[in-house]
Parts: structure tokens; C-alpha cells; sequence
């Protein structure tokens, strides 16, 4: 890195802001994750059944951090560049002596950090009520890297594309929230009909959190394998995408 | 010592070569264009070069192109055509580098709504590699008249303190090189002062200065040189008092007298007019004419009450290039 204090003063200017506002961008996803364990899965206990071999609860547990964290790596890049252009400060972006790259990691770090917290602390609360297993611990940590790596990446490239907020809405509510729930954050695709359970297939988050389940329980409905495969892939694509961004002045530049 | 301007610049030389041979200019731009997508030209063949350590002035009406300009130097604006090279870099080639060098105050209002202003200017240097700016993060606080509110956050500032705030951000890594982009909108008549002071201050530390500003009086006052650019073309580039002259040292007399005096063919040689309301006679004469007008005012055998002498201000000389009337 060219400019090594310009880069972490940008990464601890992106965590700062959000820290800032600790209550709205951290323990409000968990409480919301809470919410979730609470009402989904509480009767669910009550019924003692199993999903690959585990309380409901401890197979609820893994796509709940999940979503905490994409939803909170995501909108974290993507809301800072927003806010940004709706003051005005994102033309200041393009006038420091910050490389594309370093922009992208200042960005890409500090939403990944945002959402490892809210995912740890989902974790931590849930372990208070629910017996997990902690299968593979390393795989555990490297799936949440990548996912949040992923996300934020592609909240970066969502942030300098929306127009507006209501772009930004649109994105969240039609394409990244229907994209988590039809994942299988609250069931296994092995419940699902042949039909439903081939659309899923083409869902990328489907791959993460079924990634996340094997580091936590130990078995999943895909194999690893692929799951990770397509992990990485995501993120060279995503990483690929905001760097160009960045470089070409995609919507930043007149 | 460096020397500034250079007719023979070579693009194809490196910023390195420039240095070691003493030889770099602040700012080149050669045959500079700009056309936006919807095919309007905001900048049609610019050739114009800043000296190092002058204070540059840029003028021209709203559209003229001004702010085009300066947002191809600090990267907001890219160029359709032409070479752009700040103290031997290039731009957009050397961006970073470029970057480095300049602090830039943008037109447009803005503020951060998380941080103080004290945080936003330890960010800003941070973004230009510096670690500890404390003490001078202080002095421009204190300069600017900014230091009671460092505490505050920066979106909550009044237009002008947001305005002085932008004006800091821009000074706090020392640049070379300082663009100040309508630094005086909506700022008050005394911080307006104590933002020019500093700027002096700066300019005799060796800051290069560009900046643009609709007030005529103001780069009157304050540039070395000025260019003055409308509808994408320069109209006119040089030194300020060379501008004032361009017009022809004309000056206008105006006498006010407590009886209108009747026998006018006396100052018959000069151009004048009458305003009967005010009982004033205002006459058009060149410097080199002051005796032959006051003998012939003499010969009106009037006392005058009053006497005014107006000389031609920029202003004139702006209004009379763009075709104002």
C-alpha cells in the first residue's frame, strides 16, 4: 500500500461512524435476531424435532448469524456511500490520495467488521439458550470472512449505484432480503419441493449459510466443496467489481 | 531556486527529471477540452500556465467553465482532450501524486454528519499520511475562527463555518498548492478578511494559489494574474494591473457644481455628459490628460462643490471581454 496511514485513517473513519451509532447498527440486528430465535423457534422446541440431526434451535442459530451478518456488512458500505452523496462528501473520495485499492479495503474492512460483530454477538446471546456445537471453529471463522468480505464488497458496488434511497430500498427489500429467506436461514432445502428446491439452488446465499451449518453442526445439504468454491468466487467477483468502481469512476466522475 | 515558467515544457519527461534539473512549473494545461455527454463544451483548447508561489485567479460568469477546470486538476471531472501537469505530474496519470499536492475548497456546501469538526481535520490528515497534526489543526481552528466549535458536529454548522470548515480541510496537510473554488459564498464581510489574510499568510509561505470568485473587487485586490474564461474559452490571461490597463487607462472626472456652468464649449476637447438633476458634469479623459482638463474645467468659470475621480476596475474590463453592458 502506497498510503498506509490514509488507508487505516479511512478504515477507522468507516468503524467510528458506525460505532458512533452503536445502538441502531449493532445491537438493533440483535435484537432482531433475537426476535427471530424467539418466535421461530421457541414452539418449534416445544415439538422436539430435528433437522439433520440437531435442535431446530441450534440449526436456526447459523442462518440467523448469517443473515445479521449480510444484512449488516451489506448496508454498512452501501449506507456510508449514500449518506455520502446525499451530503455531498462523496466527490471528497475522489479528490484524496487513497489508490482504489486502499478505498475498496478501507470500505470493504470496516463494513466486514460491523457485521463480525453483530454475527459474534448473535452467536454469543443465542449460546445462552441453545446447546450449539461448534464443529470446526477455523471454517466457522474463514466462512464468516468471506461472507462478510462478500457483502460488503457488493454493498460497495450498490452504494455508488443507487441514485437514490429508494434504489437502495429496492435492492434491499426485493432482491437482498427475499435472497435470505429463500436461503434457508429458517429450513433445510431438503424440506422443499423439487421445483422450489432447484430455484434455491441458484441462490447465492443458499451456498453461505449451508457453508456456516457445516462449520457449525457438522453436516449440510450441499457439499462444502462447492460451497466454498462458490464463496471465493463471489468474492473475486465482488472485489473485482468495487475496485473497478472505484478505478474508473463509475457514477463518481463526469 | 526553481524556475517557474517554462516554455519548453516536455510531457514525455519524468516529474524526477523536472526536479533534479530544478525545472518545474505549478500547473501547465495544453489544448484542454471538455465536452460533456449531452455534447456541451465546458472547455474548448485551454492553454494556460500558473507560476509557482502566484496567487492565480480564474473569472468568469456562472457556466463559464471555471469549476471544470479545477475538477480535472483534483480528479471530480475527467478531460475529453489536451495535457493537464501539476508540479511535473501528470494528470489523471499521477493522480496519487497530484493529490498529494494540492488542498481543494469545492463550491458546493458539505459537511460531515457523524464527526467534529476537530475529528473531520485529524481524518483529513490522516488521508494525506499524516499521524500528528494537532498543533496545526489548532492554528487553522484558531485562524478560521473555528476553535469554539471544534467540538461540534460538523453538519450543524452555520453555511459560512461549514464553508470555513471546507476552507481548513483544504489547508491542513501544507499543500503546494491551494484551489479555492467560490471560498467566499456566503461567508461574512469579517471572516471574509481573516480567510484572505491566511490565504496571504500562505501564499508568503509559498503556496501556490488558483482560485475563482465572483467577486471582482476581491481578485482585484488579491491576484497576481487573472484569466478570465467564458462559455469554455479564455478571453483573457494576465497580469491584474496589465488587465485594468487593457481598456486604456481611461478615467472619468465627475465635478458638482452649486450652479450648472453654461459655457460648455470650454471643455468641448473631451468626452462628457450632463446629469442637470445633480448639476454634475462627468468627463472621460486618459491619465496623460489631467492638465489639459483642469485647464479647460477652469475655463468653465464655475466654482465645484465636489469633485470624484472613477478609474476603470475589473469589473469594467470582465463586463466589457463577456459583452455585458
Amino acid at each position: 500500500m502506497n498510503n498506509l496511514v490514509g488507508f487505516l485513517t479511512l478504515f477507522k473513519k468507516e468503524t467510528d461512524r458506525y460505532m458512533s451509532v452503536a445502538i441502531q447498527t449493532l445491537f438493533a440486528p440483535l435484537v432482531s435476531s433475537l426476535l427471530y430465535l424467539a418466535i421461530f423457534g421457541l414452539p418449534m422446541r416445544e415439538m422436539s424435532s430435528q433437522i439433520v440431526g440437531v435442535s431446530y434451535l441450534a440449526f436456526l442459530v447459523p442462518g440467523l448469524m448469517m443473515m445479521g451478518m449480510i444484512n449488516n456488512s451489506f448496508q454498512n458500505s452501501s449506507s456510508s456511500l449514500m449518506i455520502s452523496k446525499y451530503t455531498g462528501t462523496v466527490s471528497e473520495l475522489l479528490v484524496l490520495p487513497i489508490s482504489s485499492f486502499e478505498k475498496v479495503m478501507a470500505y470493504t474492512l470496516a463494513a466486514m467488521g460491523r457485521g463480525l460483530i453483530v454475527g459474534f454477538l448473535t452467536l454469543v446471546t443465542a449460546m445462552f439458550f441453545v446447546d450449539i456445537p461448534l464443529n470446526n471453529i477455523p471454517l466457522i471463522i474463514i466462512v464468516c470472512l468471506l461472507v462478510n468480505s462478500s457483502f460488503s464488497l457488493l454493498g460497495i458496488c450498490a452504494g455508488i449505484w443507487a441514485k437514490n434511497f429508494d434504489q437502495m430500498a429496492i435492492l434491499n427489500q426485493f432482491i437482498l432480503m427475499p435472497m435470505i429467506f429463500l436461503g434457508g436461514v429458517f429450513y433445510s432445502i431438503k424440506n422443499l419441493s423439487g421445483l422450489f428446491q432447484k430455484l434455491s439452488m441458484v441462490n447465492p446465499v443458499l451456498y453461505m449459510i449451508d457453508a456456516l451449518r457445516y462449520a457449525f453442526l457438522g453436516s449440510s445439504d450441499i457439499s462444502i466443496f462447492v460451497s466454498m468454491s462458490i464463496l471465493v468466487a463471489i468474492n473475486l467477483i465482488s472485489f473485482t467489481a468495487a475496485w473497478w468502481i472505484f478505478h474508473s469512476g463509475y457514477k463518481l466522475q463526469s | 531556486m526553481i524556475q517557474c515558467a517554462i516554455k519548453s515544457f516536455e510531457f514525455n519527461a519524468t516529474p524526477q527529471d523536472y526536479v533534479e534539473k530544478g525545472l518545474y512549473m505549478t500547473l501547465t494545461i495544453k489544448k484542454l477540452n471538455k465536452v460533456y455527454g449531452n455534447d456541451f463544451t465546458a472547455l474548448h483548447e485551454i492553454d494556460l500556465e500558473v507560476n509557482e508561489g502566484e496567487i492565480f485567479g480564474l473569472l468568469g460568469p456562472n457556466g463559464a467553465g471555471k469549476s471544470t477546470l479545477i475538477n480535472i486538476l483534483c480528479g471530480i471531472v475527467r478531460k475529453s482532450s489536451g495535457e493537464v501537469s501539476v508540479c511535473g505530474f501528470q494528470v489523471p496519470e499521477q493522480h496519487i501524486d497530484v493529490k498529494k499536492i494540492i488542498g481543494v475548497v469545492p463550491q458546493e456546501l458539505c459537511a460531515d454528519g457523524f464527526f467534529s469538526i476537530q475529528q473531520v481535520l485529524e481524518y483529513q490528515s490522516g488521508y494525506y499520511g499524516i499521524k500528528n497534526n494537532l498543533e496545526y489543526i489548532e492554528y487553522l481552528l484558531k485562524s478560521l475562527s473555528l476553535y469554539d466549535k471544534k467540538d461540534e458536529i460538523a453538519r450543524h454548522l452555520s453555511g459560512g463555518m461549514k464553508r470555513r470548515l471546507m476552507v481548513a480541510k483544504a489547508m491542513v496537510h501544507k499543500p503546494k498548492i491551494l484551489i479555492l473554488d467560490e471560498p467566499t459564498a456566503g461567508v461574512d464581510i469579517h471572516l471574509t478578511v481573516s480567510l484572505w489574510e491566511l490565504v496571504k499568510t500562505l501564499n508568503k509561505q509559498g503556496t501556490t494559489i488558483i482560485l475563482t470568485t465572483h467577486n471582482l473587487k476581491e481578485a482585484e485586490e488579491i491576484c497576481d494574474r487573472i484569466c478570465i474564461i467564458n462559455k469554455g474559452n479564455i478571453l483573457a490571461l494576465d497580469k491584474t494591473e496589465n488587465l485594468l490597463k487593457r481598456l486604456g487607462d481611461t478615467k472619468l472626472m465627475c465635478l458638482f457644481f452649486k450652479d450648472m456652468p453654461t459655457n460648455l464649449e470650454a471643455i468641448d476637447d473631451f468626452k462628457y455628459s450632463l446629469n442637470k438633476n445633480e448639476k454634475s458634469i462627468s468627463i472621460s479623459y486618459s491619465g496623460h490628460e489631467v492638465s489639459k482638463v483642469m485647464h479647460q474645467v477652469n475655463s468653465l468659470n464655475q466654482v465645484a462643490m465636489d469633485l470624484k475621480i472613477k478609474e476603470d476596475s475589473l469589473e469594467d474590463v470582465f463586463k466589457h471581454l463577456i459583452g455585458v453592458a
